[in-house]
């Protein structure tokens, strides 16, 4: 079975967790993993409760983005706070979730995740790129399980 | 007795003399690789070719590569080979510095020879599964070589730091179209293994067997595209006051 904590090789967390520190580089906003077995909900609202978790409506300037899955009942959701959401609207995010559909169809999870990671991130740096004075890292980079 | 001690310490002496000399020869050898700098940087220009602004951002994005994947790139500019060959020069350099995590050989060197205008990437053994030997040739022709020839050398490194990353981590395959340059034949029949692994994909799914997913219960659930279960479309609204707040950003969910 696929459980939360073997849905990923170890590497592939690696990965993961680089691609989310290197989307981070030239940008103010976060990006979080979070991976359980099961959710009994919509996906939508366990990312909802777990953004509010994680503490991800936390940052300062309401540019967080999470990405969620449950790989036993094979849900996900991708959401993003207010700020990202007044650029961005309906399309991108149901672009990236298209894509990891598909990705996901093909066993793909690790390329399907990184890979939106990184459009993530080029909307993220497009709108809310790197300043000088605001160079730190407000949320942690490691894919969290529950 | 006082003649074989005598002997016995010339041997000696000659013993000595001998390993010194060699040694002094082994040493002369990379005498012309610089100094490992203290403290270690990973982007060392000794040429001077970046601003020092700029091989500060080259630096941190190095160091943030290092701090998350373990795998080293290293950069190093030096103004003349002074006779050398530049792939000898680089192998000697990136063992003398010893780049990359030892045992796990999964260092990457890209050493730039300024007034000898010759780039060369050396990739430690760990790495080559990823970084091939064409990959290389690829970044430097394509990427940095235009660059180069602006004298943007900040433009040429970043963006071959950028590929590399992008192919240590796998997200970055060649496509077929960067082989192409390289030889003619490969499309051609390229398509036609397409073509073929298409049908068995097809073949495979029409099946229903399900592809590999462990635990799955046989046969995907449709979405259709768009008809994404949860809360997707809505997302202009409020989402439902979770914890008395509410949630104002956006999003979409799916499955598979």
């Amino acid at each position: 079975m696929a459980s939360a904590k073997n849905f990923l090789k170890d590497y592939e967390k690696d990965l993961i967790v680089a691609t989310i520190r290197k989307a981070e580089l030239e940008t103010t906003g976060e990006i979080r993993v979070h991976i359980d077995d099961r959710c009994d909900e919509k996906a939508f609202d366990r990312a909802v409760k777990l953004f509010y978790h994680l503490k991800i409506d936390k940052t300062l300037f309401k540019n967080g983005v999470l990405i969620y899955i449950a790989t036993e009942d094979r849900k996900f959701a991708v959401i993003g706070d207010e700020a990202i959401h007044l650029k961005v609207e309906n399309d991108f995010w149901n672009s990236i979730t298209q894509k990891l559909h598909n990705d996901f169809l093909e066993s793909n999870y690790c390329k399907g995740i990184i890979e939106s990671i990184e459009r993530i991130s080029d909307v993220l740096t497009n709108y809310f790129p790197q300043t000088d004075n605001w160079k730190h890292n407000e949320l942690d980079d490691e894919i969290s399980f529950e | 007795m006082m003649k074989s001690l005598l002997n016995k310490n010339i041997n000696t002496f000659l013993f000595l003399a001998i390993l010194f000399f060699a040694n002094s020869i082994a040493y002369s050898k990379d005498e012309d690789i610089p100094a490992i700098p203290n403290p270690p940087r990973l982007v060392n220009d000794f040429a001077d070719i970046i601003s020092s602004e700029n091989e500060e951002r080259l630096e941190e994005k190095l160091v943030a590569y290092n701090d998350s994947t373990s795998s080293q790139i290293t950069i190093v500019t030096i103004n003349s080979l002074e006779g050398n060959e530049i792939r000898d020069f680089g192998y000697r350099l990136a063992t003398k510095w010893a780049i990359g995590q030892k045992g796990k050989d999964n260092g990457i060197l890209i050493l730039v020879a300024k007034d000898d205008r010759q780039i060369s990437i050396e990739v430690g053994t760990g790495l080559e599964g990823n970084v091939t030997d064409y990959s290389c040739k690829h970044i430097r022709d394509e990427l940095m070589v235009p660059a180069f020839k602006q004298s943007n050398y900040y433009k040429g490194l970043d963006d071959a730091v950028d590929r590399l990353f992008a192919l240590m981590t796998g997200s970055f395959q060649p496509s077929e179209s960067d082989y192409a340059a390289n030889n003619d034949e490969l499309p051609t029949w390229a398509i036609i293994l397409f073509i073929i692994i298409l049908v068995i994909i097809f073949f495979y799914f029409s099946n229903g067997k399900s592809g590999g997913y462990t635990g799955g219960s046989g046969g995907w659930i449709s979405t259709g595209g768009s008809s994404w279960s949860g809360g997707g479309s809505s997302s202009s609204g409020g989402f439902g006051g979770f914890g008395g707040g509410g949630f104002s950003g956006g999003g979409s969910s799916g499955s598979w």
